[in-house]
């Protein structure tokens, strides 16, 4: 019995420490399959655009094409960095055919193009660089993503004012580049009382209104950005995305997410009333390795059975009716490679699905691109 | 004709026991008491997984390696009880390494033609599985087989087939039990065993 004390404690330890994971390890072994190392592996992908049946991804101040066949396919990635000069950004509006738009510059002067070309090839045409109206210097792209949660309806071109008694002024204006004239509509964001000193980090549109994410406020606009007010709540952390969803699924509402805060995780609000009252979806969330998610961003794929939510390190969580669910779940891992690959403690930068609705497509910050076709496998490109 | 018949009885009888005296005793021959070690390696074959309808699918795994220490006991010429630790390791298919490491109890019967053994036996016990951070335990059973060429009294040397059956066990409902596996891995081992 002394001897057999110490061999039982240390299994008991052992099967303490023991941790199967959310799927059966044999299980997942048998649907796990090899990760090709594509060519944008190892790069950080902060933005993507798709148009004409063709894909753009920027970033680490290069710009990627391929011809589309199909996103999940094997064919590589062309960099195209030499056709305009440090491409930190590219997005597409979705509606109209050749609205792509590139930032690119040194960082402290950047400018806005927009592609040119009729037909795409692998070292896309861009124009001009674009002056917006106030002279000020653009410093990010944000897609105003449209009420089916997915698609992007408008692009919002977040701005730095000009220098002030030799002094940054912060983030001021944005720009509406909507889909409605060749150079597009100009609108400003200036609402009186609350100086913007943060951008505009998320937008989402419910077809008549523009909710905007800016630090702690949740701003509603008109179409145009017009007659801009705050919505008033108490959201416990910065927000960091915001998504309208409406139509036929059991997700209709608007959602909010923010970002960690100190000891507490982040959290998702939903709205079912144009934002008059939110509910908690969830609060001090953790991760399935009980990391603190603080989520960057929020897409409904075409399926529309979930909303995808994209975490800084933790890869991206699951909306599902009510509840959320932290990856990786039974079902992701059941479903291929999520566990495996490097996505469960990357930072997901932009979660964006192809207008075909096949393919759900997730940038990282230096893990590359990666996407899920409809057979729920994550692939890298 | 009485006392002839106890003679030719009498003979009869102790016949064996003079055959047995005549019996070369070889070095092979072990008492109770005396002990075995044995060190073991070898390359192992994931053969296939099992779920519990009986459904059989690939490992998924790459050909492994394995390193064991067993050390048992005779309890007679023939029969001994042990114990060991076996390690091994074999690739998923995104090089992640798969770790089991089972922890043994182990009964051997050998049968000697000698120099020759040939050691038969059957394992169990519970294996630590660790795979890309996650780890569990598994209850096992091994039956093998060997054959081993006896150099000198303290030494011995062979081969060792064996085939690991492990029961990788969930109740649910997170892993689910339908992801419970039966696992067969197939290991060749080369055998070194020192007597003492």
């Amino acid at each position: 019995m002394k001897n057999t004390l110490p061999l039982v404690l240390m299994l008991s330890v052992l099967l303490g420490s023991c941790s199967p994971g959310a799927t059966g390890m044999f299980a997942g072994l048998e649907v796990e399959t090899k990760i090709p190392v594509g060519t944008l592996s190892k790069a950080t992908v902060s933005s993507m655009a798709e148009d004409s049946g063709h894909f753009y991804v920027a970033g680490g101040l290069k710009l990627y094409t391929r011809s589309l066949v199909s996103l999940i396919d094997s064919a590589t990635w062309t960099d195209s960095t030499s056709t305009i000069t440090g491409a930190s950004q590219v997005l597409a509006v979705a509606s109209v055919a050749g609205h792509v738009f590139a930032l690119a510059g040194d960082g402290t002067t950047n400018s806005v193009y927009k592609l040119t070309s009729s037909s795409w090839t692998s070292s896309p045409a861009w124009g001009t660089a674009l002056t917006l109206s106030g002279g000020e210097n653009p410093v990010g792209f944000v897609p105003v993503i449209g009420s089916d949660g997915r698609s992007i309806s408008s692009l919002l071109v977040v701005t730095e004012s000009p220098l002030i008694n030799g002094t940054k002024g912060g983030f001021n204006k944005v720009y509406l580049f909507t889909s409605s004239a060749t150079q597009d509509g100009l609108a400003s964001l200036n609402p009186s009382g609350v100086k913007l000193s943060s951008p505009v980090t998320s937008a989402a549109t419910d077809g008549t209104s523009i909710y905007l994410a800016n630090a702690s406020y949740l701003w509603k606009t008109g179409a145009n950005l017009a007659t801009p007010a705050v919505i008033s709540y108490s959201w416990g952390q910065d927000l960091s995305t915001v998504l309208s969803v409406s139509g036929t699924t059991a997700l209709n509402g608007l959602y909010v997410g923010t970002k960690a805060l100190g000891t507490a995780g982040g959290s998702v609000f939903l709205s079912t009333d144009s934002g008059a009252t939110w509910t908690s979806v969830t609060t001090n969330t953790k991760s399935a390795a009980s990391a603190l998610l603080c989520f960057t961003t929020l897409l409904l794929p075409k399926d529309a059975t979930r909303i995808y939510a994209g975490t800084l390190g933790s890869g991206y969580g699951e909306l599902r009716a009510t509840a959320f669910v932290a990856t990786p779940s039974t079902e992701t891992s059941n479903t291929g490679n999520y566990d495996v690959s490097t996505l469960p403690t990357s930072v997901v930068t932009f979660l964006y699905a192809t207008a075909d609705g096949t393919t759900v497509c997730l940038g990282t910050n230096s893990l590359g691109l990666w996407t899920q076709g409809t057979d729920k496998t994550w692939k890298q490109q | 004709m009485k006392r002839a018949l106890i003679v030719l009885a009498t003979l009869a009888l102790s016949f064996p026991a003079l055959a047995a005296q005549d019996q070369v005793l070889t070095f092979d021959h072990r008492v109770v008491g005396d002990r075995a070690l044995t060190i073991e390696m070898g390359p192992v074959l994931p053969l296939f997984t099992q779920s519990f309808l009986g459904t059989l699918a690939s490992t998924n795994l790459t050909p492994g390696g394995s390193l064991g220490l067993d050390v048992d006991f005779y309890l007679n010429d023939l029969f001994r009880l042990g114990g060991g630790i076996r390690g091994m390791a074999a690739f998923g298919p995104n090089g992640h390494t798969l770790f089991v490491v089972p922890l043994m109890f182990r009964t051997t019967w050998e049968l000697k033609s000698f120099p020759w053994s040939f050691p038969v036996g059957i394992s169990t016990g519970v294996a630590l599985a660790s795979y890309n951070s996650h780890a569990w335990m598994d209850p096992f059973v091994v039956p093998s087989a060997g054959v081993l060429w006896n150099m000198s009294p303290s030494w011995s040397f062979g081969l060792t087939a064996s085939e690991w059956l492990l029961a990788d066990l969930y109740f649910g409902p997170s892993p689910a039990t339908t992801d419970s596996r039966f696992v067969h891995l197939f290991d060749l081992s080369l055998a070194a065993v020192y007597h003492f």
